[in-house]
């Protein structure tokens, strides 16, 4: 297989062409069309780039996931459907899953047989997430689980969920946490669709009562669950920012196209202010994109630890300033879901800064990535 | 532009760092600055190490590198706060060094891009090299009458060309290609500078912030000053990688409007970083005995000098107007 880097030519234009362009934006109705793009990705070849060769991907280096979800944002194309098992729940597999995991799950996953949720987050346990409360109680040939996780993401689509969960009460709350793949179709476990400010529900609420987890599907051992949760956690940093980054530099050129049309229409100034911050977001994303090159350097050596945290804070920082452009030039209509003026697309924009406002709370608030920066970049005494 | 070997860039900036260490040490760094206007021992080093043709053509004895390689070199010198018309003479005399002879490696060079500029270190030129409407030339008689300045790096002079000759030494396209390449490189060399300046201050405050005690402990373990801290090191990286971006336009002969624009912004960015470490240090840094202060008043200053016009503005007009 030629590597993916040599294809790029090959992949652009099989992008133009397939990429679905009439997605529904109920989640309901779209949900089943991104499955359906995710084993059209595959089936064509695409998706298998990255992922071991003997668990149904393509080989290759690591840099290819991030190349391919680079060009997908780059054409505005959607995210395929079972994104968490692909950036989150399989990585953490290659690496530290046993082979007959690997076998079993790597493969529905990749193809967008079986979709995949994250079930880290609980109401109690945030930024705080060492303090989960979910226990896995030891029995015979497996666990029960019983807890309530939040903000799990696509957790109504997903027929598994990767949980952390207390196996060990009594030592230390970092070190008595477990990572375990829990099938979702399991007696006792139940998700209730959990509406966001943007009006979509892309999360739910996950309910544990008594969910019998068999040993196999512990991911390493018992006990691990807090350092393959960093891992997950720093792992998806570098990849979200690239692919982040390009996802936002299209936004910005829309932006731009939605100013001009603005202006045309006699309801946005085109004066030093404007000028200014469309300059300033420009500049902004140019360092980016600068930025993410270095980036890419890193993800190739797979050298790229807790110094992350400063790319997430760097991405949330121009994504939340390009956004809030967006909403600002829509003057009076900021807020409707109904455009005053034919193609200024005010649901969407609306959509797009609330959406971002997320960004400094997801994948670890922005509080929590100071904190790490000045702990364990910069060396700074602990409290 | 650049046919040197990715690893060139590092190898200059190692042995930048080197030789800087040694003589424009960060030690006694105010003593040094008010003892001499150009860092001497920092400046006949540069010579030696061939840094004053770092831009020169092979034909010329220069290196040949490129934009990164500048940007490294620079980064050192800003960190370092080594005075001298550094910008100048690595890049305006590096340049013209293909085309006329300017003296020796050590000769301090001045140059005036347009009438009425500040050139700073005019006033101790050897040389002064003027950008004329048709041509670049080397002036004699000309007239700097020193500025006082707050940056204790930098010695900024007007110049009156009354009663000047000037000798051409490139005209006609010539001369505009290689006002150009000044004007580009010269913004990567101060980008770099700001990049290095953005970088000191931010050690600085890492440093003091785990050695100062109040409240019985070190300020570095207060979580606002944490935050505070880690935000610089954020911005700090986004100087970086607008520098990263200044480099790859001038190499890839980018739009002069957008490499202003991006320089504007680093520039920007940097005084936020140099401003938050004056915040860190508290009383003592805004104190004249600190060092800290030099390297905030060369900031600013290098912010001012490129500020020509309004380029984030003006892109900003340039991108609507599709």
């Amino acid at each position: 297989m030629k590597p993916l880097a040599d294809r790029l030519d090959e992949l652009r234009d099989w992008l133009a062409r397939e990429t679905p362009r009439d997605l529904p934006y109920d989640l309901d109705a779209r949900f089943p069309r991104l499955v359906e793009w995710q084993r059209k990705l595959y089936d064509a070849g695409w998706l298998g780039y990255g992922w071991p060769a003997e668990f149904g991907g393509n080989g290759g280096g690591p840099t290819d996931k991030v190349i391919l979800s680079v060009e997908l944002a780059r054409a505005a194309a959607p995210v395929p459907a079972g994104t968490i098992g692909l950036e989150v729940i399989g990585p953490t597999l290659t690496r530290f899953g046993t082979d007959a995991q690997r076998r079993r799950f790597l493969p529905p996953m990749l193809r967008g047989d079986e979709i995949w949720s994250q079930g880290f987050s609980e109401p109690e346990a945030g930024s705080d997430l060492a303090s989960l409360r979910t226990r896995a109680e030891k029995v015979e040939g497996g666990y029960i689980v019983s807890g309530r996780k939040t903000w799990t993401s696509w957790g109504q689509f997903a027929r598994w969920c990767g949980v952390l969960a207390r196996t060990d009460p009594d030592v230390p709350k970092h070190k008595g946490i477990s990572l375990l793949m829990v099938d979702m179709e399991s007696e006792g476990a139940q998700t209730f669709p959990l509406v966001q400010m943007t009006g979509d529900a892309e999360f739910t609420e996950t309910l544990f009562e008594r969910v019998f987890v068999p040993d196999e599907n512990l991911v390493g051992q018992p006990g691990d669950g807090w350092n393959l949760a960093l891992d997950i956690l720093a792992h998806e940093r570098g990849p979200l920012v690239v692919r982040r980054q390009v996802e936002i530099a299209v936004g910005f050129e829309g932006i731009v196209e939605n100013a001009r049309r603005l202006v045309a229409a006699g309801v946005l100034a085109d004066d030093a202010r404007l000028r200014e911050r469309v300059g300033r977001a420009w500049a902004q994303l140019r360092m980016l994109e600068a930025y993410a090159a270095g980036l890419m350097g890193h993800l190739v050596h797979g050298d790229l630890g807790p110094e992350a945290s400063i790319g997430k804070r760097l991405v949330t920082e121009v994504e939340q300033a390009v956004f809030e452009l967006g909403f600002d030039i829509l003057g009076a209509s900021r807020g409707l879901a109904e455009d005053a003026v034919p193609g200024m697309n005010a649901d969407k924009w609306t959509r797009d800064y609330l959406y971002s406002r997320a960004a400094s709370i997801y994948g670890g608030a922005a509080e929590i990535q100071r904190g790490i920066i000045a702990q364990r970049v910069l060396g700074l005494p602990r409290a | 532009m650049s046919a040197a070997a990715p690893d060139y860039a590092q190898e200059i900036q190692r042995s930048a760092r080197e030789i800087l260490a040694r003589t424009a040490s960060t030690e006694g760094l105010l003593e040094r600055l008010r003892a001499e206007d150009v860092s001497r021992g920092a400046w006949d080093a540069a010579a030696q190490a061939g840094w004053f043709r770092l831009l020169s053509g092979e034909a010329a004895g220069g290196l040949g590198a490129g934009p990164a390689e500048l940007a490294a070199l620079f980064r050192e010198i800003g960190r370092h706060l080594a005075a001298g018309p550094w910008v100048d003479t690595v890049v305006a005399a590096g340049l013209l060094r293909d085309h006329a002879d300017l003296g020796p490696d050590t000769a301090l060079i001045g140059y005036l891009p347009e009438p009425g500029a500040v050139v700073e270190f005019a006033a101790v030129a050897d040389v002064l090299v003027v950008r004329g409407p048709d041509s670049i030339g080397l002036a004699r008689g000309a007239l700097a009458m020193p500025l006082k300045s707050f940056d204790l790096a930098g010695r900024p002079a007007q110049v009156d060309l009354t009663g000047a000759t000037v000798e051409a030494v490139v005209e006609g396209a010539e001369a505009e290609r290689v006002a150009v390449a000044i004007a580009r490189l010269a913004r990567v060399a101060r980008s770099g500078e700001l990049a290095g300046l953005a970088a000191a201050a931010l050690d600085m405050s890492v440093r003091y912030a785990g050695e100062r005690v109040q409240f019985d402990r070190p300020i570095g373990a207060f979580q606002a000053v944490q935050h505070r801290i880690a935000e610089m090191a954020v911005t700090r990286t986004a100087v970086d990688s607008a520098l990263a971006a200044i480099v790859t336009l001038a190499a890839s002969e980018g739009t002069d409007a957008e490499q202003a624009a991006l320089y504007e912004y680093a520039a920007g960015e940097a005084r936020t970083v140099v401003l938050s470490a004056l915040q860190v240090h508290g009383g003592i840094g805004f104190s004249a005995e600190h060092p800290l202060h030099a390297y905030i008043k060369r900031v600013l200053r290098l912010q001012a000098v490129a500020g020509e016009g309004e380029p984030l503005l003006d892109l900003g007009g340039r991108l609507l107007a599709g």
